[in-house]
């Protein structure tokens, strides 16, 4: 029961509390490019969920080996990115080789993967001392913040593209940066503080 | 390979100016808007991305180009980690530099920024490794530029300070060193660089703009299969191939003429036309005030 | 997508934005009652930002500046009357400024911007001079808990109990809180002029204050009956005039009135689940931005509900 609270808990802190995305900045570049396609939005869930949780779980474990522990941040990165990549190429090799995946399918699990949000949940559940529940939680809060915040900026862009009374000047990016930092204002809300501060 | 290689000025001012990352591609979003809130952390960023975008892209160039692409962008990830890791294990243990809790995380992530990915899948595995070289140079003072700026703002605006020195201003404003001052900045440098390329460079305007554009294009958007959209994004085939110089994305394709069953329901547009065109109106009437 | 930016009817700013102006006579009222020559100063420096910021952002982008629209004043107004009356001045003039250069001019101007202005600005300057937007300090005495606000109290979770005397001064206005938002029953009085003026766009009150009486019944922050924390809840802050100035925004109301009802309870919802989880004691501007921001996946969503409902009774015609 403790388990399901603490994951539970974790997740909705990660999607709301301290948004990842919006909050946080965190593979912010990839939302805004994936925002363009609504149609893909449940593969990304499913695929940042799926390897920030095993990413995390793997990472989780490698905490606890006593000479880890005390390990320096270089250490720790060297450690963090590799197992991540290890997992990205296991499943790779998985779903080329076995499920005969297309090189669209590839393409996509390459984006879910290789992104500042997936590699920076093991650092997360490190400072923040998650348990084994807390890692996997925050993991699968990880793809549901990626999925928020995409589908706010897609609709976010779709109403801007609408809009002709824009000035010149600020139509395409510039807009939309003002439109997201606006989402990124509404999160402030609930918290006044940065991730790693 | 190409015969002619473009000149840097000319790769400079499409890498760094009218396609600037940050500003016009919104690609390397992550460590300006998460951790560039002092100049000195920008300054920091700014070298990390620089010397690991131009190794990448230069071993990618050379070496790279028979590997098929989901195996390159793991090794992106690793080559930027292998320049990093030590770097950032000698600053914590041989030097005295005391590195903010932030800084030791978000230098790591620059190996993963997706900067990196996309130059290198854009422009330096279908060009030779001068060309990588002259690419990957332009884009990061491009990055660098924007984050440097963005740092200065912020640390003045946030900090009321410079490079660590208090300058004692009558306000400081706080919100300005979470993510969301850094979006507003950048809405401002965005719309600035936008009144510029305009005023500079006419031929360019909108061009560049990857929301613009798709706002002016929409049906023919609309019609590319997501097969083209994630090839767009990290814009390769999956052979690589001989092209000249061209950090742009394609122009859209000419719109095709659609199926029936070509019809997507993805947006609510989408759905309005797609019952419109069934004779059945789905929109509620007006504010009737 | 075209075809429904031409649907959208041209709206009247100076008749939307002046019905407004006009309710915001009471709040206005208010707190030269409570607070003097200051809150006047503070209401005046914060209009005459925001009409200049529009005026220069308007020059510098070569666009034709429209002081008759009245949204300046409106924005500039509704900020003020929002902050605590010994606020110093920079922050409602920068909140003015943020409100309108960064949200208003950018997105095409008032009644074209998806996100509220006034909400945009009161959020901005919480999140940048959090210690002096929440400092209720200034003529507290004689107030009923002194300097301590409503919102103040509610997050301590203390026990509370109230009696009829407190009860009077909670819904006159008479705490320690933001100088124009406090009083019940001038809320009312302005409900009642929309009421005549828009009585749609009240749908969207309703579901917000809906949402947040039952958030208040059900999940009591303070230690106290669930009415003594409705009242308190719904009192505190400026959470009943965001629910009738700012959630009825005409630019961010959904079009249609189940969406508009959804989107008043989505706001009221965020609003209560931010002050309980949140590190800020006012949290409705944040809400109404959050709201602004879910508004179009709302719409969207419904959209398709409704496609889906009729593609089944057609199926079954």
């Amino acid at each position: 029961m403790k388990f399901i609270s603490d994951l539970l808990m974790t997740a909705l802190y990660t999607v709301f509390i301290q948004n990842l995305v919006l909050s946080s900045g965190l593979g912010m570049s990839e939302a805004i490019r994936v925002s363009t396609r609504p149609g893909t939005f449940g593969k990304f869930a499913v695929m940042i969920s799926g390897f920030s949780v095993i990413t995390s779980a793997v990472c989780s474990l490698i905490d606890n080996v006593p000479a880890v522990e005390n390990a320096t941040y270089a250490v720790r990165a060297a450690i963090y990115g590799g197992v991540l990549a290890a997992v990205y190429l296991v499943q790779a090799v998985f779903m080329r080789f076995v499920l005969k995946a297309d090189s669209k399918l590839l393409g996509t699990l390459g984006i879910a993967a290789l992104n500042t949000l997936v590699l920076a949940i093991p650092y997360i559940n490190n400072s923040a001392a998650y348990s084994f529940a807390g890692s996997i939680g925050s993991g699968i809060g990880a793809g549901i913040a990626f999925v928020l915040a995409a589908a706010l900026i897609s609709q976010g862009s779709r109403i801007l593209a609408e809009n002709d009374e824009i000035p010149e000047i600020f139509k395409g990016t510039p807009a939309m940066f003002l439109y997201v930092a606006m989402l990124s204002l509404a999160f402030a809300g609930f918290t006044d503080t940065n991730l790693f501060a | 390979m190409s015969e002619r290689t473009p000149s840097f000025k000319d790769v400079f001012i499409k890498g760094a100016v009218i396609y600037n990352p940050v500003l016009i591609q919104l690609v390397g979003l992550c460590p300006v808007v998460a951790a560039s809130t002092t100049l000195k952390g920008a300054v920091m960023l700014s070298a990390a991305m620089c010397a690991e975008l131009i190794v990448t892209c230069v071993i990618a160039s050379a070496l790279l180009k028979k590997i098929p692409r989901w195996i390159r962008v793991a090794l992106y990830l690793l080559i930027g980690l292998a320049l990093i890791c030590p770097a950032l294990w000698y600053i914590e243990t041989q030097t005295l530099v005391n590195l903010s809790l932030g800084m030791k995380i978000y230098l790591p992530l620059i190996a993963i920024n997706s900067v990196t990915a996309v130059h290198c899948e854009q422009v330096a595995v279908k060009n030779n490794v001068k060309l990588a070289f002259y690419d990957a140079a332009a884009v990061s003072i491009g990055a660098s530029a924007v984050f440097i700026l963005v740092g200065i703002l912020r640390e003045l605006l946030g900090s009321s300070s410079l490079g660590g020195i208090h300058l004692d201003l009558p306000i400081a404003f706080k919100g300005m060193l979470l993510p969301f001052g850094c979006l507003v900045i950048l809405g401002f440098l965005a719309a600035g660089l936008k009144a510029f390329l305009a005023w500079a460079y006419p031929e360019t305007e909108n061009e560049s703009d990857p929301v613009e554009r798709q706002r002016k294009t929409p049906s023919a958007e609309e019609n590319v299969t997501e097969v083209e959209l994630f090839d767009e994004f990290w814009n390769v085939s999956e052979e690589p191939e001989e092209v000249s110089m061209d950090v742009s994305i394609p122009e859209p394709e000419p719109e095709k003429e659609k199926k029936p069953e070509d019809i997507r329901l993805e947006t609510a547009a989408d759905i309005d036309e797609f019952f419109k065109s069934l004779g059945i109106d789905l929109n509620e009437k007006g504010d009737k005030r | 997508m075209a075809n429904i930016a031409a649907k959208q009817s041209p709206v009247k700013a100076s008749r939307l934005f002046g019905d407004y102006l006009i309710m915001l006579i009471a709040p206005c009222v208010l707190s030269l009652w409570y607070y003097g020559g200051r809150a006047l100063w503070v209401i005046l420096l914060s209009v005459v930002s925001a009409v200049l910021t529009d005026g220069i952002v308007s020059a510098v982008l070569g666009k034709p500046f429209k002081i008759k629209d009245l949204s300046n004043i409106f924005i500039g107004a509704a900020i003020a009357v929002m902050m605590p009356a010994g606020v110093p001045f920079y922050v409602p003039v920068s909140a003015a400024v943020f409100a309108v250069a960064a949200v208003k001019v950018p997105f095409g101007g008032a009644t074209r911007a998806p996100f509220v202005p006034a909400a945009a600005g009161f959020a901005f300057a919480s999140v940048c001079f959090k210690e002096q937007v929440f400092d209720f300090a200034y003529s507290a005495e004689g107030k009923l808990l002194g300097e301590v606000s409503l919102a103040s109290l509610l997050s301590q979770g203390n026990s509370v109990h109230l009696k009829t005397s407190t009860v009077f001064d909670i819904i006159t206005g008479n705490v320690a809180g933001p100088m124009g938002t406090g009083c019940g029953i001038l809320m009312l009085v302005c409900c009642t002029y929309l009421f005549v003026r828009r009585r749609k766009a009240l749908l969207a009150t309703a579901g917000f204050i809906g949402a947040c009486a039952l958030f208040a019944l059900f999940a009591p922050r303070a230690n106290a009956s669930a009415l003594t924390s409705l009242v308190l809840e719904l009192s505190s802050g400026s959470l009943l005039f965001a629910a009738v100035f700012l959630v009825t925004d005409h630019a961010t109301l959904p079009k249609n009135n189940i969406n508009r009802v959804i989107y008043g309870a989505v706001c009221g919802f965020f609003c209560m689940f931010m002050r309980s989880v949140g590190t800020y004691e006012e949290t409705v501007c944040f809400a109404v931005l959050l709201a602004n921001g879910l508004r179009p996946v709302l719409d969207s969503a419904v959209r398709g509900f409704n496609a889906v409902t009729a593609k089944r009774k057609g199926a079954k015609a």
